[in-house]
């Protein structure tokens, strides 16, 4: 809410600079998210009085006034059609500055000198109007300085409301604040109503069909009223508080909301069929056009504010064309209605309309405070626009609140806190706040709050209410114990800072990208019909069809990604990110969330250096990539199958990664088709998956320490001639049966296809390492078992030894 | 002949050490390892022994060959290239040979770096689903249906009772539901709100702070916070509690730190009013404890979150949000 300090000082006493009223706000919980000054560099303005109007000799849009600037008299030319003889307005004499810092300079306009300016509020930077030159009150002096007589410069606070306080959406809200903290006293407006019409019975009379929706509905009428625009003082608040001038009957029910927070409406009263209000929820389908021109469609959310015959008013929302005031408006109904809150904003969010008034009731509006906001606005439109203000108001209160009855304290309030306070000063406290409070005993208080105050309704409410007045920044720094916790972090938690620093280990930076993806994922990886992939959960109100559901896969993230940096990389890409995965359920709620680790590879694995040719990537350094990464966690048991299964991969360069038989993951060769779909031309792109959920019920705890053998390894090799189809897992998982317990490990040191050898075969060279945990192995045994172990791959795949 | 070749091989490798030109390698090449060099002739013989020592002896032979070769390759390397010149002299200049270290998302180290702060001061760190139901999200925190805060965050629904959760605030229910003080865990996660412009993401992190027990005050949760702030942020910055409003604490308190970039003179960063606010924070507002089952008049505590992005981008001097999710590596390599 944005409102001018000299409004507010209307209220309360104000001595404090500007910044200093800022800090306290923000410090009571009214934060001030800007303050701006206005009406700043008016020093050389002065009042002047129009003495004389003369048309230019020159120009017809023109005249030539002579002014009393209170020391002489000078001639200015002056544009305005509103120049009038015996009026005071704003001027600046040649040689002065203007607001925005030009200097005014003699002119000849037309063949007429100028000797200064009359100026507009808009030139002032008051208001944006720019209609004529601002006229002054006729009680001025001219000659005095227009700053001082019209008190600027003022300053704008814009503070922002917090949804539980609606009571401080207003001025005298915001006032009441700054006398509860600085112990000065709240001046409310006075209300001085000579009624000198007829009684209001006689001319309407309020119905409430709906008293849940409308507990309170009060009225007022003002007869013979005169249309027209309203003073500076009012405008210039309006504007400065974002709301425009329309006439001073509108104004002024605007005026007294930002005054008081009670919303009010001004109804044309002869445009009232029967002059009377009915309130009631409206019809399912019945239309109805409010004053914007929209037509909306209602149902039976919507409070309707009704005449004798027809709806005229979104009731707490926005008003009705056919109600509205217009040019020859005599005679005006006042509301000053209280709506229920809820009511209020299911109907402004069904029809998608948000008002100054709906903003209001929504949050909560004094219901007690309805009548005497409406008498102010009845004794504002008497003083602004004349006319005769009906005899009484009609106040129809079927639903009378009961204000709670609140128990409180004070050691609660110490206690929770972390101070100790006095149950005095806890009671200054909420007197200046306008509570009513009683003394129970020496702990406790009875407390009734407000109306307006209807954030308050608990104990610790008031608790709340106590550390903002005490200030919070008085209370002091303490320290909780801790108790530590015999459980652990997440489990995930635990394994995810190492898995990621062993990926940046690994060359991989991470990424992460958005849950919500493309629905067109699943048909760009190739998903089948059946598959997960398409288990989409879908937004109902997504912002872009882009991010409609969540991921099912990370790889479009990824994906997208390599994307995104082909223009500026020329490079390698290295990528991983860890995050959740959605797989819709059926049957249930929420979807089934799991954590998977991906990582992406694309181009050169190694650049052109001085001591290396480039190399570009592929499936063996992905595969290496995963298997470093599972050997750092200390996991056992993994290997790799081929499997052609995978969304995304290549079925040839594709293989499942399984640990004691649970398939975690997946490692491959990203599919052309895939690759074409994300538009990445001929790049090739490897990438792996992991489920991280089946890594952790893998991972064991503890590690276990083994002694260093004791014994010699002795090693052999063996270079084999086989069928090039046969997997060298196989060969080796031979070896390994074959060789039992003595045999410590496997490693392949060699690989060749080529012209050299049988098209049809492959030679692939073992280094075999035998040692024996009880002994220096002799070497015939290790002979012997070397050839059994040849036997057998001979007997099992038809290989041989290779020769030379 | 094990002997001879050992004596050979330690005759090869003082040789090799002491080869400074090229013609000088090719000769020893051809003295130890060509077709009819040292170490081949050796080798021929190996078939003229017994069967027993065949092997053995066979694969020594082996072994010094390769080590032989592998010398003879390294000298041949580093005399072509000419790098490593014959009076020993290298190029300390020349660029390493550096692995590819990759780097981590600065929202990670950030997340990293606050979990650790309140893993020191004991917080137990906890997960909770992204997708979220209506109950754990608003309802349990004292959002009701209807209720005006209901607009201070733009919600994503799955359906009217499922959304993608707007703060990490529902896994403070999750954590109370489940276990009775004393609590103290510390959420990190991703949030969303359907709210996309140069400010804000649709998708963000926070991480969010519970800790109740017996005789938990406010002066702890302003203890608890400004330590954190202080580790956080360096010893000496300065930081408020400000009174504010949040439906499932009370009282509610935002956490301010003075501006880092104007130091409190007002700048766009802090939008003139020299603080930036970097945490919501508040005690339990015993609405919540109802739905947890938790006795109020017995158990106090308090909660904070706080925005990711928001000290990330003051920590690294980032001006726009976007990029966090835009992955380019020309901001990835920078952190």
């Amino acid at each position: 809410m944005k409102v001018s300090l000299n409004w507010i000082k209307e209220y309360v006493d104000v001595e404090m600079p500007p910044d200093d009223l800022s800090h306290l706000l923000t410090m009571t919980g009214l934060e001030v998210e800007g303050l701006k000054a206005v009406g700043q560099g008016l020093d050389d303005i002065i009042v002047a009085k129009i003495m004389k109007v003369a048309p230019h000799p020159n120009a017809d849009r023109l005249s030539v006034c002579t002014v009393d600037t209170g020391r002489e008299r000078i001639e200015v030319v002056c544009g305005a059609t509103n120049v009038a003889e015996g009026a005071l307005a704003p001027l600046v004499l040649a040689g002065g500055k203007l607001p925005d810092g030009t200097r005014m300079k003699e002119s000849r306009i037309r063949g007429e000198i100028s000797r200064g300016m009359l100026l507009s509020e808009d030139e002032l930077g008051l208001t944006d109007d720019h209609s004529g030159i601002m006229i002054l009150a006729p009680d001025l002096t001219p000659g005095a300085s227009f700053s001082s007589a019209l008190s600027f410069p003022d300053w704008v606070f814009d503070i922002g409301i917090t949804p539980n306080r609606p009571d401080c959406a207003n001025v005298i809200g915001i006032a009441r604040e700054i006398a509860a903290v600085t112990g000065k006293s709240l001046r409310k407006p006075d209300i001085e109503l000579e009624e000198s019409g007829p009684a209001i019975e006689d001319l309407t009379s309020i119905t409430i069909l709906d008293p849940d929706g409308c507990p309170r509905y009060v009225a007022g009428i003002i007869q013979d009223v005169e249309l027209g625009s309203s003073p500076f003082w009012m405008r210039y608040r309006l504007y400065q508080s974002g709301i425009r001038s329309i006439s001073n009957l509108v104004d002024v029910s605007n005026y007294v909301m930002l005054e008081m927070g009670q919303p009010l409406h001004a109804f044309d009263y002869d445009r009232l069929r029967e002059n009377r209000i009915v309130v009631r929820r409206a019809d399912k389908g019945e239309t109805f056009t409010t004053l914007d021109g929209e037509t909306r469609r209602l149902n039976h959310e919507n409070l309707m504010i009704c005449d004798g015959e027809r709806a005229v008013a979104l009731a707490g929302i926005m008003g009705g064309l056919n109600s509205e005031i217009f040019a020859v408006t005599r005679n005006v109904l006042v509301e000053s209605a209280f709506f229920d809150p809820v009511t209020i904003r299911r109907g402004s969010k069904n029809l998608g309309i948000s008002t100054e008034a709906s903003y209001r009731f929504e949050r909560g509006a004094d219901i007690g405070g309805a009548t005497s906001a409406l008498k102010r606005a009845v004794s504002l439109v008497y003083r602004l626009a004349g006319g005769k203000v009906a005899r009484g108001i009609i106040d129809n209160y079927p639903k009378t609140l009961i204000p709670p009855v609140i128990h409180f304290r004070k050691d609660k309030t110490n206690r929770i806190l972390g101070t100790s306070i006095s149950k005095n000063v806890m009671k200054g406290y909420f007197e200046a706040l306008e509570m009513e409070v009683h003394d129970v005993n020496g702990n406790e208080l009875k407390v009734i709050p407000p109306s307006f105050r209807v954030d308050i309704k608990r104990e610790v409410d008031l608790i709340e209410e106590v550390a903002r007045l005490y200030g919070f920044d008085k209370i002091p720094l303490t320290y909780p114990s801790v108790r530590p916790s015999e459980e652990g972090d997440a489990p995930e938690i635990k394994v995810r800072d190492r898995i990621r620093s062993i990926m940046i280990g690994l060359g991989f930076s991470e990424i992460i990208t958005y849950s919500f993806i493309s629905p067109d994922c699943a048909d760009m990886l190739g998903a089948e019909e059946n598959s997960d992939l398409r288990l989409f959960t879908s937004l109902m109100n997504p912002l872009t069809v882009d991010q409609s559901v969540l991921r099912t896969s990370l790889i479009p993230g990824l994906m997208t990604t390599v994307k995104t940096n082909m223009l500026h990389e020329g490079r390698g890409l290295r990528l991983f990110e860890w995050g959740k995965t959605f797989i819709r359920k059926e049957g249930d709620q929420q979807p089934i969330e799991k954590i998977y680790l991906a990582a992406i590879m694309t181009g050169l694995c190694q650049e052109k250096s001085w001591h290396d040719d480039e190399r570009h990537c592929d499936f063996y350094d992905i595969k290496g990539a995963v298997e470093g990464l599972l050997k750092a966690l200390g996991l056992v048991g993994v290997h790799f199958q081929r499997e052609n299964a995978f969304p995304g991969l290549d079925p040839e360069v594709s293989s499942g990664i399984y640990c004691s038989d649970r398939l975690i993951g997946q490692v491959g060769k990203v599919d052309s088709s895939v690759i074409e779909a994300y538009d990445l031309k001929n790049e090739r792109a490897y990438l792996f998956e992991l489920d991280v959920e089946a890594l952790l019920t893998l991972l064991s705890v503890t590690r276990e320490f083994h002694p260093f053998p004791k014994f010699p390894a002795v090693f052999r090799d063996m270079s084999l001639l086989v069928e090039r189809r046969i997997e060298s897992a196989k060969i080796i998982e031979i070896i390994r049966k074959e060789g039992g317990e003595l045999l410590e490990s496997v490693q392949i040191f060699d690989l060749y296809e080529g012209e050299k050898i049988d098209p049809s075969e492959k030679a692939i060279a073992f280094r075999i390492s035998y040692r024996s945990a009880h002994e220096t192995l002799e070497g015939e045994k290790i002979n012997s078992l070397h050839e059994s172990i040849m036997d057998k791959i001979r007997h099992e795949t038809g290989g041989r030894l290779r020769e030379g | 002949m094990k002997e001879q070749l050992l004596e050979l091989e330690e005759r090869a490798l003082k040789e090799i050490a002491a080869v400074d030109d090229p013609a000088e390698l090719e000769n020893f090449r051809i003295k130890y390892l060509g077709k009819k060099g040292q170490l081949t002739s050796i080798m021929k013989n190996v078939g003229g022994l017994p069967p027993d020592e065949r092997p053995k002896i066979g694969k020594f032979a082996n072994l010094v060959k390769t080590n032989l070769s592998k010398r003879f390759g390294e000298a041949k390397d580093s005399l072509l290239s000419g790098k490593v010149s014959r009076d020993g002299f290298i190029d300390v200049t020349l660029p390493g040979k550096e692995p590819i270290i990759g780097h981590l998302h600065p929202i990670t180290s950030v997340i990293k770096e606050v979990c650790q702060i309140f893993s020191r001061m004991g917080f137990r760190v906890v997960k909770g689903p992204n997708v979220e139901l209506d109950y754990y999200n608003f309802e349990a925190l004292n959002i009701p249906k209807d209720h005006p805060a209901r607009d201070m965050q733009d919600t994503f629904y799955i359906s009217d009772n499922v959304v993608l959760r707007t703060h990490t605030s529902p896994i403070q229910v999750r954590v109370m539901e489940t276990r009775q003080p004393p609590v103290s865990v510390i959420a990190p996660g991703k949030v969303y709100r359907r709210d996309s412009d140069v400010s804000h993401t649709p998708m963000f992190h926070q991480v969010e702070g519970l800790l109740v027990d017996k005789n938990v005050s406010f002066g702890d949760l302003k203890g608890t916070l400004t330590s954190f702030v202080h580790q956080m942020f360096g010893s000496d910055t300065e930081l408020r509690f400000r009174p504010s409003f949040f439906p499932f604490t009370e009282p509610s308190a935002e956490v301010d730190i003075l501006c880092v970039l104007c130091g409190g003179k007002g700048c766009r960063t802090c939008s003139q009013t020299g603080w930036l606010e970097i945490l919501g924070s508040g005690m339990v507002d015993p609405e919540v404890y109802r739905f947890v089952d938790y006795d109020a008049d017995v158990y106090s505590g308090f909660a904070f979150g706080m925005g990711i992005e928001r000290i990330a981008m003051l920590k690294y001097g980032i001006d726009d949000i976007q990029l966090f999710f835009k992955n380019d590596m020309r901001f990835l390599r920078q952190f």
